[in-house]
C-alpha cells in the first residue's frame, strides 16, 4: 500500500528547505564556507572559460615564447608560445567535466550495488566484499594506470569518455561498499519492518524507502572524489596517459613544463597551484557537507 | 584468539585469487605484445621469427592454460622469466623490494614524527592558532598532488637551492650520507598525505580522549596536564591511530609508482612502471602481487596488533 504522495509544489518546497537548512548549517563552519566559495568559482571558471580566456589556448605563438608572468600574460607563456592562463582556464573546465561526471557514473553503478548487497546480504554480499578488498590491494593508481594504457591503445583516448570511464568505473567498489554499510545498519529499524509487514515489494523498500535515508554519506563521499580524481586524471596525464595534446590539460601541462624547470619554472608552478585549491575546496566543502548533514556528530 | 588469526588468514585466500586473476587479466588486456617491444621493429614483421617466440614464451596457449599455469608455478614460488631482460622475474623483483621499503619506511617514520606531536597540540590547544595552523598544514597536505608537490620540491631544494640531488638512489652500506641525502626528497613527498591524515586523526581521537572522564582523576589528585597527556590521553588517543597508520605504512608500498618515477628511485613502483611500458607481463604481475599481498598482510598484522594493544577491542 503507498501512501498519497504530497504535490509537488510541497515537495519542492520541503527540498529547498532542507536546502537552506544545510547550507545555513555549512556556511556556520567558516572553512566549509570557503570550501563552498572556491569550488562556486571553480564551476564558474568552467563555465565562463570561453570568456575568460585571454587567448586561444591552443593557438602558438612564435614570437612570444616562453614568457614570464606579467599583465600580458597573466601565467606566462609555454614553449609553444601558448598562454598558460587561458590553458589553465580550460584545463580547469575538462577537469571538472571530467571528474563530476566519472563520479556520476560510480554513483549510478555503485548506489544500486551497494543498495541490493546491504539489504538481502549473503551471497552478493559476500562476493561484493571480496571485489572490494581485492580492489583495495590493487597498489595506489594502478588500476588507472593499466586501464588507461589499455584504452590508449585501442583508440580511445581521443575522448574524455575513456578517462571518465577508468575514473568512473574505480568508484562502483567504494560507493558501493559505503552504500553497503548504510543499509546494514538502516534495514534492521522499525520502518523497514513496518513496510515488510503491509507487504511492500524488495525494490520499492530499497530504493524509495531505505536509499533517501543513505545518501548523505553519498554526497560527502561523492563530493570529495571529485576533487581526489581531479588528482588521479592530472597525474594520468602527467605520465602522458591523459588527454591528446594540443587539448589544455592540468597533467599534461605539467608533464611538459618539467622539461623546463630551469628556464621557465612559472610552467611547473601555476597549473599545480590551480589544481591544488581546486582539490581543496572540494575537500573542504566535502568536510563541511558532512557536518551539516549529519548533524549527529559532534562538533569540533 | 588463534581461530580468529586461522580465519583471517582463511579469508585471505579469496581475496588473492582474486586479485591475481584480475592482475592477470587486465595485464593480458594491455595492447601491443611483448614480442614488438623485444626484438627489432625488421626482426618483428618477420613471421617466423614471431612464431618461434611466441612458443617460446608461452603465449600461443588458451589464456585460462596460462593462467593456471602462472598460478601454479607461483604457489611453487616460481615467477618466472622477465620477457624483456631474460632474467627471472623473482631476482628482478626482490632487487627493487629494499629501495622501495626504504623509501617508504623513511617516510612512514618522517609521518609519524611530525603527525604525533602536531596532532596532539592541535588537540590540546584546540581552536587556538596553533590548532588553526596545524588544520589548514593538513588540509594542504591532503589536498596537494604528490606528483606536483615532488616538481615543486625539486624546483626549490634542488635547482633554486642546490641543496639536495634531484635524482637517484644510493645504497645506505655504500654511502650513507649520499644516500641519505637522495632518499629525503622522495621520502618528504610521500610523508606528506599520510603526515596530513593522522595529524587529523591524532587530533580528532585526542579530542574524545580529553573529553572522557579518567583524564580528569589524575588531574584532581595534582598531577600536572602535560603529564596526563602523555601518560594517559596520548595513549588511548593513538590506538584507533595505529590502524590508520598501518593502512597508510601498506599504501605508501604501493603509490610510490609515480614518485618512484620522477625521482628515477629503482623500487617495485618503477618497475612495475617500466614493465607497463615494455609489456613485460610476467614482471607487472609479479610486482602488482607482491605489493598488494604486503597490503593485506600488513592490514591483518595491524588488526592483531590493534587487538593486543587494546584487549577491550571485539574481534568479530
Amino acid at each position: 500500500m503507498e501512501l498519497a504522495r504530497p504535490p509537488l509544489s510541497e515537495r519542492v518546497k520541503a527540498i529547498y528547505d532542507r536546502f537552506l537548512d544545510v547550507s545555513g548549517e555549512l556556511f556556520k563552519n567558516k572553512l566549509a564556507a570557503w570550501g563552498a566559495v572556491t569550488v562556486l568559482v571553480l564551476v564558474l571558471i568552467a563555465v565562463l572559460a570561453p570568456y575568460i580566456e585571454r587567448y586561444d589556448p591552443i593557438a602558438m605563438n612564435q614570437d612570444a615564447l616562453l614568457q614570464k608572468p606579467g599583465l600580458k600574460h597573466f601565467f606566462g607563456t609555454d614553449q609553444y608560445g601558448r598562454d598558460v592562463w587561458s590553458r589553465v582556464v580550460h584545463g580547469a573546465r575538462r577537469a571538472l567535466w571530467i571528474s563530476v561526471a566519472a563520479v556520476l557514473l560510480g554513483i549510478s553503478a555503485g548506489v544500486p550495488l551497494g543498495a541490493v548487497s546491504g539489504y538481502f546480504g549473503k551471497m552478493v554480499d559476500n562476493i561484493l566484499m571480496r571485489v572490494v578488498d581485492a580492489w583495495l590491494a590493487m597498489p595506489g593508481i594502478l588500476f588507472f594506470l593499466v586501464m588507461a594504457t589499455i584504452f590508449r591503445a585501442h583508440g580511445f583516448a581521443e575522448s574524455d569518455w575513456s578517462m571518465i570511464i577508468v575514473l568512473g568505473i574505480a568508484q562502483i567498489p567504494l560507493l558501493a561498499r559505503l552504500v553497503r554499510g548504510t543499509f546494514l545498519q538502516e534495514k534492521e529499524k522499525e520502518y523497514v519492518e513496518a513496510c515488510r509487514a503491509t507487504g511492500e515489494s524488495n525494490p520499492y523498500i530499497i530504493f524509495r524507502q531505505i536509499l533517501p535515508n543513505c545518501l548523505s554519506p553519498v554526497i560527502v563521499q561523492a563530493t570529495i572524489a571529485i576533487g581526489y580524481l581531479m588528482i588521479i586524471d592530472a597525474a594520468l596525464g602527467f605520465l602522458g596517459l591523459g588527454a591528446q595534446p594540443p587539448t589544455p590539460s592540468w597533467g599534461n601541462d605539467l608533464s611538459a613544463a618539467r622539461g623546463f624547470m630551469e628556464t621557465a619554472p612559472h610552467l611547473s608552478v601555476f597549473p599545480g597551484i590551480v589544481l591544488s585549491l581546486a582539490v581543496l575546496g572540494f575537500n573542504l566543502f566535502g568536510d563541511g557537507l558532512r557536518d551539516a548533514l549529519d548533524p549527529r556528530q559532534v562538533e569540533r | 584468539m588463534v581461530r580468529y588469526v586461522i580465519n583471517r588468514i582463511i579469508y585471505l585466500i579469496p581475496v588473492l585469487l582474486l586479485l591475481s586473476l584480475f592482475i592477470f587479466s587486465i595485464s593480458h588486456m594491455l595492447p601491443g605484445d611483448p614480442i614488438d617491444a623485444l626484438v627489432p621493429p625488421d626482426e618483428a614483421a618477420d613471421p617466423e621469427i614471431r612464431e618461434i617466440l611466441i612458443k617460446e614464451l608461452g603465449l600461443d596457449r588458451p589464456v585460462m592454460v596460462q593462467y593456471f599455469d602462472w598460478l601454479w608455478s607461483l604457489l611453487h614460488g616460481d615467477f618466472g622469466q622477465s620477457i624483456f631482460t631474460r632474467q627471472p622475474v623473482k631476482k628482478l623483483v626482490f632487487q627493487a623490494i629494499p629501495a622501495t621499503l626504504y623509501l617508504a619506511s623513511a617516510a612512514f617514520l618522517i609521518a609519524l614524527l611530525v603527525a604525533i606531536p602536531l596532532g596532539t597540540i592541535a588537540a590540546v590547544k584546540k581552536n587556538t592558532r596553533v590548532d588553526y595552523a596545524a588544520m589548514v598544514a593538513a588540509l594542504l597536505g591532503v589536498s596537494i598532488p604528490g606528483f606536483w608537490l615532488a616538481l615543486m620540491f625539486i624546483l626549490f631544494f634542488s635547482l633554486k637551492l642546490g641543496w639536495l640531488p634531484s635524482m637517484g638512489h644510493v645504497d645506505l652500506t655504500v654511502n650513507a650520507a649520499a644516500s641519505l641525502k637522495h632518499l629525503l626528497l622522495p621520502a618528504l613527498v610521500m610523508a606528506a598525505l599520510p603526515c596530513a591524515i593522522v595529524t587529523r586523526m591524532i587530533r580528532s581521537s585526542m579530542l574524545d580522549e580529553l573529553k572522557k572522564e579518567y583524564v580528569n582523576t589524575p588531574r584532581s589528585q595534582g598531577l600536572p596536564q602535560r603529564m596526563v597527556i602523555y601518560k594517559y590521553t596520548l595513549k588511548n588517543a593513538l590506538i584507533p591511530t595505529i590502524t590508520m597508520a598501518g593502512l597508510w605504512f601498506a599504501r605508501l608500498l604501493g603509490g610510490t609508482i609515480i614518485i618512484e618515477q620522477i625521482f628515477g628511485w629503482p623500487g617495485v613502483g618503477l618497475l612495475i612502471w617500466n614493465s607497463i611500458n615494455a609489456r613485460d607481463y610476467p614482471v607487472l604481475q609479479a610486482g602488482v602481487l607482491i605489493l598488494a599481498t604486503a597490503f593485506v598482510t600488513i592490514n591483518l598484522i595491524v588488526d592483531l596488533l590493534y587487538k593486543w594493544v587494546d584487549p577491550r577491542v571485539q574481534l568479530s
